[in-house]
This record gives structure tokens, C-alpha cells and sequence, in this order.
């Protein structure tokens, strides 16, 4: 696991700052992601976190403006920093289109190597930019890995087609002989047979389908690559391998990861940064490592202890109680309070920001009133928050 | 392979379905009117013993013989292309009367179905792909309502109105009567010309259904995730909705073909006779009123070859769309 | 729900299908166009006749007269009044249509709903039946029978039957198949209900919406069908009815003389019932399957758009 402080913001990639999206329905607006903000830098895996409904999908899926009616967003600027060193080009033929934020635009012929806009680090925000150059920017710089290959995938192109399309559509200067190339080169990659090129979906395996969308996905080489929940649908088995080769791949490629799953354990091994998410907002940040050793809202505290670990002592299954709030209608106040057995009064009343744990690690984030700086009261322990759930799930066995 | 085959079986059983439903049909009506036809056919003038015999194997009368024996008789006599002498057209064979009139049926009919499915389907993908636009939200309800036309009555409107009234294309005849029948460039242009309002009709009233259609499975195809990973892909409009979505709404639309296609056919003979367009329909027309049995069921049997004929064509055109139905390769 | 019997339970969820149609029905603007339309020739067919003074079949002298205050819609060749044959035919061809189209559901029903729910050997059986009546030509089919039984209404409704079930039961093999393993089913199995009672009061009450939209497009084929049946001649030619009306004006040539408002009435009443049928099911579609339906555009200030 590669650890990779980004604190100067010449290595940031991606700044998420104040994220909205609604989906607006006929029985009521659902704010499926709300005042998210987030820093994603070049070369780190970004884990997100959450139950089902959470809202991590809804906000991958507005980093790249894919969401379909009746999502809307409707707040907030996601901040893109293009490809500052010409070193970080790894053999890209670069042709995008892409204006500095100033909006003048610019553009280059093809040069090997060549960053493709004069100026680095400069932002734009991908929620303003015109199709033309969205569709530039997609796949070029931001690339999704879906979560169920076979329904990813086109069912009558062939897998080979797949990877030369995007091709085709992007580096135009590229013949098909090393198109064809490209895609077996890719194909190998990330470990599928050559003469698989021409076959269809249906013909391969699971896992086979995963890589092949993963392969997909490193075609233009991307800055960054989102995982939806890539291997929930795959057993064990193949999870580990399709794992082992995004950690290797990341190795070689350096691109930054934001990876989504709810399955926590992954992301332990995984990521470096952690961020979990409850009723559309992030509610803890922090490196993985800290988060495992030391949860500090009390709903990363019940989600790391809702499964259980190989090896340890016997201990009590406790998991959350209750369930996700209905996003019409999010509790006032801190929308975890009605399921926290931490909870007080200030919590039904006012939202905790999402703010620093402790005044000298700016990196560790919670949103939770038990770590005010300004309360007088200590922040719980580790062995408060285990009796605190144990004594809830005591008292909801009648 | 074994797809088609299966298919090909199926087809070869309804053939069957279609020779005995011929075979019992006339057995099975009150009064046995055939006899009368027969005995009218005596007066017309001779018949051969050999093509009376036919004819009474086909029409159910006189039953000499054990039912199974006649059955048999009946199937030797179609593969022979023995399908009796027609009444309305004396003394032809009604194979001959249907070989000749077929020909233009199928020439309209192909050139309808070509138009009416190229438009509606082209048309349905760019409704579908601009849902809710107002192109979409004033066409669908002014197809919907074409589509409930019936093909006849449109047929006799049009008729009526740009044949009598104003005169723009003729409303009779497949071809003017005055030239010689044959692949001179006057002919088939004549041909076009007068096939010009029939096929209008049949577009017209047959363009709905494919339109529809199209629409629909597009509207669905358009939800899946492998649009939505075409789009993150950064492709061009265009090729998301052709190459990715247009091509997988097209399957369940080559699938629906098989099935509207009787029912074109239907609307198509109705049109041929509103036309008195030389084709099978206008001499269907003829058999009802002549009460000519032999060359009525004798068109119900080809007419259904030919439609079950271009149901396989369409499956193995099915086949050639969709890799997944080739389970030949394994992975 | 213990204690409650079949037929209750059974009543209970086919009224609540049925008021969900209701709820389809009157929720678009389209379908509620279209049930007016339909409403509207109901209303004729039942009560229009009794406001007929002029006898249909009466001929008179005004012969090939055009629309006036004295014949509304004119005269035939013959000089009946069209307008009266128009209002009387109505309710020969939409009692007929709607009768025909009741049985022809019946038999679909009755075979979608045995063959889904059975499977095996009687679903292989029954499948190659229905697919072999569905890829037969139906109205020639439909044209050989007629002509071989005495000419009538009975006769054009029979044949229809024969011919049209199969789209309906196909539909409905489908959708019961997938009813088949669902819950409600295996307790019914399991509490030891009769199969033909499972069949009828468990899953067809589920399926009254499917039912609905059936019924409703196979009444326009019916619909269309008899009216070309009755045009070729193989109808009752001495009663009036919308067909009969084609067949008497063509035969007529009423075409080439000139006299449009003959033919032009009756199958505007077929095309406009039709579009209203057509309408209907539109909206039915729509409701059963949501992708159809149309997202009300919400128009907020200041809105960034979510998709490219």
C-alpha cells in the first residue's frame, strides 16, 4: 500500500467542494449527496464508504456528470487540475481539447509527451465545461469502472471492439493496426488471453468481464479511475485477484483511485485515504491505517465492527441498529442521531461540520459533536464506543 | 445451428398445421358446399378425371375411401403443385392463376415493407433518443392514431382523393394495360407508378406499428448501463445511438417482424383489392365471391409459405444480429 | 390474512388492480382523451338508435344526395340515410367487437394462463399451438373459414375467435411463467388449494392489468378484423354495420361516382375508436412500465444540469 500525503496542492488532482445533487421527484426532493467536499491527489487510492444509500455512487457519478434524470445537481464546483508534468504523460498521444479555466481555449497537434495545455495546475470544473469538452475530458482523464461488467458491456460488440472505439474516438491519429495493437497490449495487461479480442461478453467469465472493463478503462490512461463496487459481484476468489491487479496496475500507471464499496475490509487493505459517507455526507475522513486503529464517528465505529475478523477473540455481533434515514426527510441535526448510542442533545439540534480531529493533523476529519473542539468533555475511546453499542444492541433484545 | 434448426423444424410443423387445417376445414363445414361447386363446375364445361379427383380430395367431396387415405392422396397432390382448377379463371390450374398473381403482390409488398420499416425504424430510434422533446410528444400521439387506421378504408380514401379527385396517380392496374408486360424501362417505370399509391397506403398504415415499436425498445435499451458506460466512454452522440443502443433495440424489433408480418399481409391483400392492383388479393377477392374453394385455400397455403418463408429468412437474420443465439463457441 | 377465503382475497386484489387501471386511466391526458372517445361510442351504441326517426334500410328517393339538414352525413346509392346506418351500425359493431373481443380473451386466458402455470409437457403443447396460430396469416385463415359457414355475424365473430387468441395467451404464458414461483403462490400450494383455484383467483387477479391493456388492443383487432371480413362480404350484408357499409359502397363503386360521405363515415368511427383504444393502452404502457414515462420537466433557478 503506497502512503502519499497529498498536502500541497500541486499534486492535487481533484478538489470536490460543496457537492449537491438532488434527485427531484414527484413525492418529494431526495438529497442524495449533500456539502460534500473532498481532495483527490495524483496517485492516491481514495476509499468511499457507506450502506446502501449513502449516496457514493450518486456522487462518483456526478464527478463525471453521468447522472440521468431526475438527478440534478445542484450546487457546487468539482475542480479538475490537468496533467501538469510532461513526465506524467506514460505514452500519451495527447489531442484533448480542454480550455484553462480562463476559458480560452487551446489546443495542440499531436506530439508525443507534449502536456496538452500550457499552464500547469490549472482547474477547470468539470460541472462547467461544454459537452464537446466533457466528452474530451471523459475517459482521457476520468475513466468508471462499473460495477456489473456484463450489464457494462455492450452485448453484441465484441470485447476487442470495446477498447477500439475509444480509441477511435479519441486518438484519431492512431491507424487501426495500432489500435488493434493497443488492445492487445491492454488486454494483457490486466491478464486476458490475446485471442480473446473478438470475443463477446457473454463468452467470458466473471472475472475475465471484469478485467476486461478494467482494460477498458487504462486505454486513454486516465488521471483517475472510479470504482463503482467493482468486485461485489464476483466471489471471493476472483475479488482478490481482480484486487491484487489494481494494486499493481496503480503501481505501474500511478493513476488516483476513488474506490467505492461498502465493504470495508477492502478498503483497509486498500486505500489510503478513507472517507465514509451516512445520508449523503461524508461524516469521517482519514487515512486508512488511522481509521482502522481509531474510528472516530461513531458510525465508522459500527460499520468496522459489522463483520466479523478471522482471528481475535470471540466478540458480540453488534452492527447498527435501525436503518438509513428516508433522504426526503433527513433527521435535523446529525442525521446518524436517532441510530448513535453516543448520542446527546446537541446532536438532534444543530449539523456538525465535517472538521479536524485534533488541531496538528489537519488530515484526520470527523463530523461529530463529541469532537468540538471546543467541549470540555474527552472525545470517547475506543472502549467507550464498544460498550456504548453493546449496552444498544443489550437493551434491543428484549 | 441448433437454434436454426429448431426453428426450421417448428416452421416445417406449421406448414403441416396449415395443410391439414386446408384438408379439414371443407370436411367440416355444414352443408358441404363444395358439392355445389363442383356440380357447377360440370356446367362450365369438361373437366379431366384426374383434376376432378383432385379437386375432391382438396374440397372434402365425395369421400371415397378411409379419411387417412385421402389425407395422404392430399399431400402427393400438393407436392405435385396440384392444387385443384380454379372456377374464376376456367379453366386455369390454380397454381398457375396464383403463380402469376403472386408476383406482384410480393413486388409491392416488398418494396412497402422496405420503406414502412427503414422510416419507422429510423424515425423510432431519433423519437426515443430525444424522449420528452416536443418532436417526440406531438409525433407519438399522431402515429398512435395512424396505427389504428384501418388499411382499407385509408386504402379507399386515398383512392378516392388523389386518384379521382386529383388525379395524380392511377388507382387501378399494376402497370398500364397498354404496354407489353416485360423488363422494358417503360414497363417498370410504369409498374412504379402505379405501385406509387398502393404502397403509399400500406407504408402509411403499416409505419406506426414499426415506429412504436422501435421507440419502445430503444426508451428501454436506453436505461441499461452499457449506454451509460458509452457516454463515460466520451463517444460521439451518434455512435452511442446507433452502434450501442440502436443495434440492441433492433433485436426485439426483428423478433416482432416475424410476428406483424402475417398481419401486413393481411392488410396488404385488403389494399391490393381496394386497388384492383393485380395481385393475389384482387383474385382472393374473386374466389369469396365465386365461392371458389380450390383457388381460396390454395392462396391461404402459399400465402402462408410465404410468410413462414420470411419468418426463417428473419431468423437467420436474428442470428447474424445477435451473437449471443450462436452457442457454438463456448467460452 | 388467515381466515380470509380465496375468493375474497381473490376479489380484494382484482378490485385493486382494477381501481390501478382506473388510477392509469385517468392519470394522463392522453389515455383520458382516449377513454372519452370510447365512452363516447359506448354511449352511442346503446342509446344512439333510440333517437332515429329515419329507418336505415328505408329507401328513398333522394338518391345519392350529399350531406344537407334533411340527410345529415346524405344518402347512398339507394337513398338511405347514412347518418342513420352510421348511428345504428354503431351498436351492431361494437356489441358484436365487444362480445367477440370477450371471447377471444377468454380462450387467451384460459391456455396463457394453464400453459404458463403447468410448464412441462402441457406447456410444450400448448406453446406449439399458440406459436403456430400466431405465425399463420390470420385473415386469410379468417377468409377460408368464413366462406365455408353461412354468412353472419356468428360466423364472422367464430372465425375471429379462432384466429385471434393467440397473441393474448402468449402475453399472458409469459407474465404467469413469472408469477409461477412467487410466494403468494407456493403458500397457496402449500396450504392445499384446488390448482384450477390457484390458477383463476390467486394469479389472474395479479395479472388484471395485463388483462386490461390485452383486452383493449384485442377489441380493436376485432374490431378491424370483422369490419374486413364484412368489406370482402362474408358478414351479414343485410344488416348495417360498419362493414356492411364498406362492402355496399364499394360494390357500388361508390369510389368512382363520387359518393365519399358513404365510406368515409364508418371508418372514421373505426379509426377514431381506434385511436381512442390506441390511446388508452398507450397510457396503460406507460403505467406498467415506468421508463416509458415521461419526467415532468422541473424547472428550478439556478439548476446545473447533472447530465451532459
Amino acid at each position: 500500500m503506497v502512503s502519499n500525503k497529498q498536502s500541497n496542492s500541486a499534486s492535487t488532482l481533484l478538489d470536490v467542494r460543496h457537492l449537491h445533487v438532488d434527485y427531484l421527484a414527484a413525492n418529494g426532493t431526495v438529497h442524495a449527496v449533500t456539502d460534500v467536499s473532498f481532495m483527490l491527489g495524483r496517485g492516491e487510492i481514495l476509499g468511499l464508504a457507506g450502506e446502501s444509500g449513502s449516496g457514493k455512487s450518486t456522487l462518483a457519478y456526478a464527478i463525471t456528470r453521468l447522472l440521468r434524470p431526475p438527478a440534478m445537481i445542484t450546487g457546487g464546483e468539482i475542480l479538475y487540475y490537468q496533467r501538469a508534468h510532461p513526465a506524467d504523460a506514460v505514452s500519451r498521444i495527447s489531442f484533448s481539447r480542454l480550455p484553462s479555466s480562463n476559458g480560452t481555449h487551446k489546443q495542440s497537434p499531436n506530439q508525443s509527451g507534449e502536456p496538452p495545455v500550457a499552464g500547469t495546475g490549472q482547474a477547470v470544473d468539470i460541472l462547467q465545461v461544454s459537452p464537446t469538452q466533457l466528452r474530451a475530458l471523459r475517459w482521457n482523464d476520468l475513466a468508471i469502472v462499473f460495477q456489473s461488467a456484463m450489464n457494462a458491456l455492450n452485448p453484441v460488440m465484441s470485447v476487442g471492439a470495446q477498447i477500439m472505439d475509444v480509441l477511435r474516438a479519441h486518438r484519431p491519429d492512431m491507424n487501426p493496426d495500432s489500435r488493434r495493437q493497443r488492445a492487445l497490449d491492454l488486454l494483457r495487461l490486466v491478464g486476458i488471453a490475446p485471442d480473446r479480442l473478438r470475443s463477446y461478453p457473454h463468452e467470458l467469465s466473471g472475472g475475465m468481464r471484469q478485467r476486461a472493463i478494467i482494460a477498458i478503462a487504462l486505454a486513454l490512461s486516465p488521471e483517475i479511475i472510479i470504482m463503482d463496487e467493482p468486485t461485489t459481484a464476483l466471489d471471493v476468489v476472483v475479488q482478490r485477484e481482480i484486487l491484487t491487479e489494481i494494486v499493481h496496475l496503480r503501481e505501474t500507471l500511478n493513476f488516483s483511485v476513488i474506490f467505492i464499496t461498502h465493504d470495508l475490509s477492502l478498503l483497509l487493505e486498500l486505500a489510503d485515504n478513507i472517507a465514509i459517507m451516512y445520508a449523503g455526507r461524508i461524516v469521517e475522513k482519514a487515512a486508512g491505517q488511522e481509521l482502522y486503529r481509531r474510528p472516530r464517528h461513531p458510525y465508522s465505529y459500527g460499520l468496522l465492527n459489522s463483520f466479523p475478523a478471522l482471528h481475535g477473540p470471540r466478540r458480540k455481533m453488534s452492527g447498527i441498529p435501525g436503518s438509513p434515514p428516508d433522504l426526503r426527510a433527513v433527521p435535523t441535526g446529525c442525521a446518524f442521531h436517532p441510530r448513535c448510542p453516543l448520542a446527546f442533545a446537541a446532536c438532534s439540534v444543530d449539523l456538525p461540520p465535517l472538521r479536524p480531529v485534533t488541531t496538528e493533523d489537519s488530515e484526520q476529519v470527523v463530523a461529530c459533536h463529541l469532537y468540538h473542539p471546543a467541549s470540555a468533555a474527552e472525545p470517547p475511546t475506543i472502549a467507550d464506543m464498544a460498550a456504548k453499542y453493546e449496552a444498544l444492541a443489550e437493551g434491543s433484545k428484549v | 445451428m441448433r437454434h436454426l434448426i429448431r426453428r426450421l423444424s417448428f416452421y416445417v410443423i406449421a406448414v403441416w398445421a396449415s395443410i391439414t387445417l386446408n384438408f379439414f376445414i371443407p370436411r367440416l363445414a355444414p352443408g358441404n358446399p363444395a358439392e355445389a361447386l363442383l356440380a357447377r363446375f360440370e356446367q362450365r364445361g369438361s373437366v379431366s378425371p384426374s383434376a376432378l379427383h383432385a379437386l375432391e380430395i382438396a374440397l372434402g367431396v365425395n369421400n371415397q375411401g378411409p379419411i387417412w387415405q385421402q389425407y395422404f392422396q392430399y399431400f402427393i397432390n400438393l407436392f405435385h403443385g396440384n392444387l385443384g382448377i380454379s372456377f374464376s379463371y376456367y379453366p386455369e390450374p390454380v397454381i398457375d392463376v396464383i403463380a402469376q398473381n403472386i408476383q406482384w403482390t410480393l413486388f409491392l409488398g416488398t418494396i412497402s415493407v422496405i420503406i414502412s420499416c427503414t422510416v419507422g425504424f429510423l424515425l423510432g430510434i431519433v423519437m426515443a433518443w430525444k424522449r420528452g422533446s416536443r418532436l417526440d410528444s406531438t409525433l407519438t400521439p399522431a402515429v398512435t392514431f395512424l396505427s389504428a387506421i384501418p388499411y382499407f378504408w385509408l386504402a379507399l380514401i386515398v383512392v378516392y382523393f388523389f386518384g379521382f379527385v386529383l388525379n395524380w396517380f392511377p388507382f387501378s392496374d399494376g402497370y398500364d394495360t397498354s404496354l407489353y408486360p416485360g423488363l422494358s424501362p417503360d414497363f417498370i417505370l410504369s409498374a412504379l407508378y402505379h405501385a406509387i399509391l398502393p404502397a403509399f397506403t400500406i407504408v402509411v398504415s403499416s409505419l406506426a406499428g414499426w415506429l412504436l415499436s422501435m421507440r419502445n425498445t430503444m426508451v428501454t435499451t436506453l436505461s441499461e448501463d452499457y449506454i451509460l458506460m458509452a457516454q463515460a466512454k466520451g463517444l460521439s452522440e451518434r455512435r452511442v445511438m446507433l452502434a450501442y443502443a440502436a443495434r440492441n433495440a433492433l433485436l426485439p424489433n426483428v423478433t416482432n417482424f416475424t410476428l406483424a408480418l402475417g398481419f401486413i399481409v393481411g392488410g396488404q391483400l385488403l389494399t391490393e383489392i381496394v386497388f384492383s392492383y393485380p395481385g393475389i388479393g384482387y383474385s382472393l377477392l374473386q374466389a369469396v365471391q365465386n365461392s371458389d374453394y380450390a383457388l381460396l385455400q390454395g392462396i391461404f397455403l402459399i400465402i402462408t409459405l410465404a410468410v413462414l418463408s420470411a419468418n426463417f429468412l428473419t431468423d437467420l437474420l436474428y442470428a447474424a444480429l445477435d451473437p449471443r443465439v450462436r452457442v457454438e463457441r463456448s467460452a | 390474512m388467515i381466515g380470509v377465503s380465496t375468493s375474497v382475497r381473490a376479489s380484494m386484489r382484482t378490485y385493486e388492480g382494477l381501481r390501478r387501471v382506473w388510477g392509469a386511466l385517468t392519470l394522463n391526458r392522453k389515455v383520458t382523451a382516449g377513454s372519452c372517445i370510447v365512452a363516447f361510442f359506448l354511449l352511442v351504441a346503446i342509446f344512439g338508435p333510440l333517437f332515429i326517426r329515419q329507418d336505415p334500410n328505408t329507401f328513398t328517393s333522394a338518391v345519392s344526395a350529399p350531406p344537407s339538414a334533411a340527410h345529415w352525413l346524405g344518402t347512398t346509392l339507394t337513398g338511405q340515410d347514412v347518418f342513420a346506418q352510421i348511428v345504428v351500425g354503431t351498436r351492431s359493431s361494437i356489441f358484436w367487437g365487444l362480445g367477440t373481443g370477450l371471447a377471444v380473451m377468454v380462450v387467451s386466458i384460459v391456455v396463457g394462463l394453464v400453459s404458463g402455470y403447468f410448464g412441462g409437457a402441457v406447456d410444450e403443447v400448448f406453446s406449439l399451438i399458440t406459436n403456430v396460430f400466431l405465425v399463420i396469416p390470420a385473415l386469410p385463415l379468417a377468409i377460408v373459414l368464413a366462406s365455408y359457414f353461412p354468412r353472419g355475424e356468428l360466423t364472422v365473430a367464430l372465425v375471429i375467435t379462432v384466429t385471434g387468441w393467440a397473441w393474448g395467451a402468449r402475453v399472458l404464458r409469459a407474465q404467469t411463467l413469472s408469477m409461477r414461483n412467487r410466494d403468494f403462490v407456493t403458500a397457496a400450494r402449500a396450504s392445499g388449494e384446488k390448482t384450477w383455484r390457484i390458477i383463476f383467483f390467486e394469479i389472474l387477479p395479479n395479472e388484471i392489468s395485463l388483462v386490461a391493456a390485452n383486452f383493449v388492443s384485442t377489441t380493436l383487432n376485432v374490431i378491424l378484423a370483422a369490419a374486413a371480413l364484412e368489406f370482402i362480404g362474408l358478414g351479414n350484408n343485410s344488416t348495417v354495420s360498419w362493414g356492411t357499409m364498406f362492402y355496399w359502397s364499394y360494390n357500388s363503386d361508390a369510389l368512382i361516382i363520387g359518393l365519399w360521405w358513404w365510406f368515409v363515415p364508418p371508418g372514421l368511427c373505426i379509426a377514431l375508436l381506434g385511436a381512442g383504444f390506441a390511446l388508452i393502452n398507450f397510457g396503460i404502457d406507460e403505467f406498467a412500465d415506468p421508463r416509458l414515462r415521461r419526467e415532468r420537466p422541473v424547472i428550478a433557478a439556478k439548476l446545473k444540469k447533472a447530465v451532459a
